[in-house]
């Protein structure tokens, strides 16, 4: 059962020369060939160059030299993030042939520690979904139900994380995208501070949102990760010119001290089901010492429009350099060069990518900028003063990461109905914040729920610490869904 | 610019108005005096390198990814008309 094991004790045995990288790389391949059919969480997989990765791992465990401190963990990334010469879509037919001609920086620090990267994950076009079916590929399944989605955009991540495909999984997040499928696949889930990740080699959707982050079955691959991947980088200038924090050097047994900010207010709308079981998950953080401490945070009921504006001007902006011209796919039809741009977008985008750019041109529009966009930027001004002064009075937030659990494939057929059921996550990326999405058990059905734990900037090792605590009360790190034990 | 079909367009129009006809509860937040927010940092201003020459990609690994290029450059259909 070594698939069930976290990346890092596999990656210990490894270095102890208990098992070879070979035997690593043979038994993730193995399980991916047969378990990915029914999940459609890989889009591509390296299987030659991941086992020439692991023999040159044994070799150089042979001559005893210093091995990676992610030596031979499997790993995923979201298919929206470059890795050198290999295909990246994006989940996008415009760019079902391009092939990445520079690395980025989150696959050269990952492969500069030893890691063995598998293959790419699925997700919604371009990251703009919350399911996964706005792939152009296809649709991803969620392990616990393969009737339900695993969430989105990183729906690809979590299944293959829930499934024990990998250890860990890159996803990106610009409104929820790593913690939602997070949530809905029973794994962690963190979407870092704005800037500790650093960009350079994800295709943009949303610039001042956007924000890579880890999904792993174990809390201590999360960490291992961000300490890996959470640095400056001279290519990406909003990226925090530091060097990773030590998730270890907190040491925490309980929560005693520590202030939980809850918007019990804003969270009234909750169904009785979710309200149930968030209030079930912070009684528990109490029984453990923390202190709970009503905020007001009523002004995240506005979170869902002031996102969409600025998420779809930005993505409008984004967007407009797949013209056809200088990479991706051109129309075939296109007999002139005005053609080349109108029609390899019409071809090349899916209906969401479509929908998202018209919004983000007309809240842009000369007529309408007041009244949208500029109207927007100043609501996430309040948002993120509102944050600042809760998160004086506490140490973390909590607020359920998804207000259901993984909905029903196919059932998410209204767009402001898919845009609202974002209400949790949004505000966190509007504001820079670091959150992390915590699993804390079923639902009647047997689906997993997630706690939110948001945090002050750059905290997300204290994040961590307060995870570790839930996590040895939950225990979700040893829960594998049945179809996927073996 | 984007080419749309009718059935799109139709489509899209429904969509549009539903999705903007949620954002109008901002009209109800007072933003007066509020300064707009365009970036991600909450603190921290733009990090600056020094500017230093490097290596760029080559022009063969750039024109691979090209949908049509002829004699190292990328080729488009005709700007200007023949006869003009």
């Amino acid at each position: 059962m070594l698939h069930t094991l976290s990346g890092k004790e596999l990656s210990r045995r490894f270095k102890n020369s208990e098992i070879n990288a070979v035997d690593i790389a043979e038994l993730f391949l193995k399980r991916i060939k047969k378990h990915n059919p029914k999940l459609n969480a890989f889009l591509s997989v390296f299987d030659e160059k991941v086992m020439e990765k692991a023999k040159a791992l044994d070799a150089k465990r042979e001559r005893k030299e210093p091995l990676g401190k992610m030596a031979a963990i499997p790993v995923g990334i979201k298919d929206n993030i470059i890795y050198k010469d290999e295909i990246t879509t994006c989940g996008s037919q415009f760019l079902k042939n391009f092939k990445a001609p520079y690395q980025s920086t989150v696959c050269e620090l990952l492969e500069a520690e030893d890691a063995l990267i598998l293959g790419k994950l699925n997700l919604d076009e371009f990251g703009m979904g919350s399911t996964t079916e706005y792939s152009s590929y296809c649709k991803s399944y969620n392990p616990w139900d393969l009737t339900r989605t695993p969430g989105g955009s990183s729906g690809g991540a979590s299944a293959a994380i829930a499934a024990r495909l990998c250890s860990v999984a890159l996803g990106s997040d610009t409104g929820g995208s790593v913690r939602q499928p997070a949530s809905f696949c029973g794994v962690y889930g963190l979407k870092p501070t704005y800037g500790r990740v650093s960009r350079f080699g994800l295709v943009a959707f949303a610039s001042s949102l956007d924000q890579i982050g880890p999904l792993t079955h174990h809390l201590d691959d999360l960490a291992l990760t961000m300490e890996v991947i959470g640095r400056d980088c001279e290519k990406d200038s909003t990226c925090f010119p530091l060097v990773p924090s030590d998730y270890e050097a907190i040491e925490r047994e309980d929560l005693k001290g520590v202030k939980i900010g809850i918007p019990y207010h804003f969270l009234e709308t909750l169904n009785s089901e979710a309200k149930l079981q968030f209030t079930e998950s912070i009684e528990l953080c109490q029984s453990r010492g923390a202190e709970l401490i009503e905020i007001d945070m009523d002004i995240l009921k506005h979170s869902s429009s002031v996102y969409y504006l600025i998420a779809t001007a930005e993505a409008a902006t984004n967007l407009a350099r797949f013209d056809g011209v200088r990479y991706g796919a051109r129309s075939a039809s296109a007999e002139t060069l005005e053609d080349v741009y109108k029609l390899s977008k019409e071809d090349g985008f899916g209906f969401e990518v479509k929908r998202r750019i018209l919004m983000g041109v007309f809240s842009l529009s000369k007529d309408q900028q007041d009244a949208y966009f500029k109207k927007a930027q100043k609501v996430r001004t309040l948002i993120i003063d509102k944050y600042q002064e809760s998160l004086e009075k506490c140490d973390v937030i909590a607020m359920p990461t998804s207000a259901t659990t993984a909905f029903p494939l196919g059932s998410m057929k209204d767009p402001v109905q898919m845009y609202l059921a974002d209400l949790y996550t949004t505000s966190v990326n509007l504001s820079g914040l670091p959150a992390l999405s915590v699993p804390t058990g079923f639902s009647e059905e047997n689906l997993p729920w997630g706690l939110q734990l948001i945090g002050s900037s750059l905290k997300e090792p204290e994040l961590v610490s307060y995870a570790r605590v839930l996590s040895g009360l939950y225990d979700c790190d040893h829960k594998v869904p049945t179809d996927f034990k073996d | 610019m984007i080419e749309l079909t009718d059935e799109e367009k139709d489509h899209l129009r429904k969509d549009l108005e539903k999705i903007f006809e949620m954002t109008e509860s901002l009209s109800q937040v007072n933003t007066e005096g509020i300064p707009p927010t365009s970036h991600g940092h909450l603190s921290l201003e733009g990090v600056i390198r020094e500017d230093k020459i490097k290596n760029s990609l080559s022009r063969e690994t750039f024109l691979e990814n090209s949908p049509d290029h002829i004699a190292g450059m990328i080729r488009v259909p005709a700007v200007i008309d023949k006869e003009a």
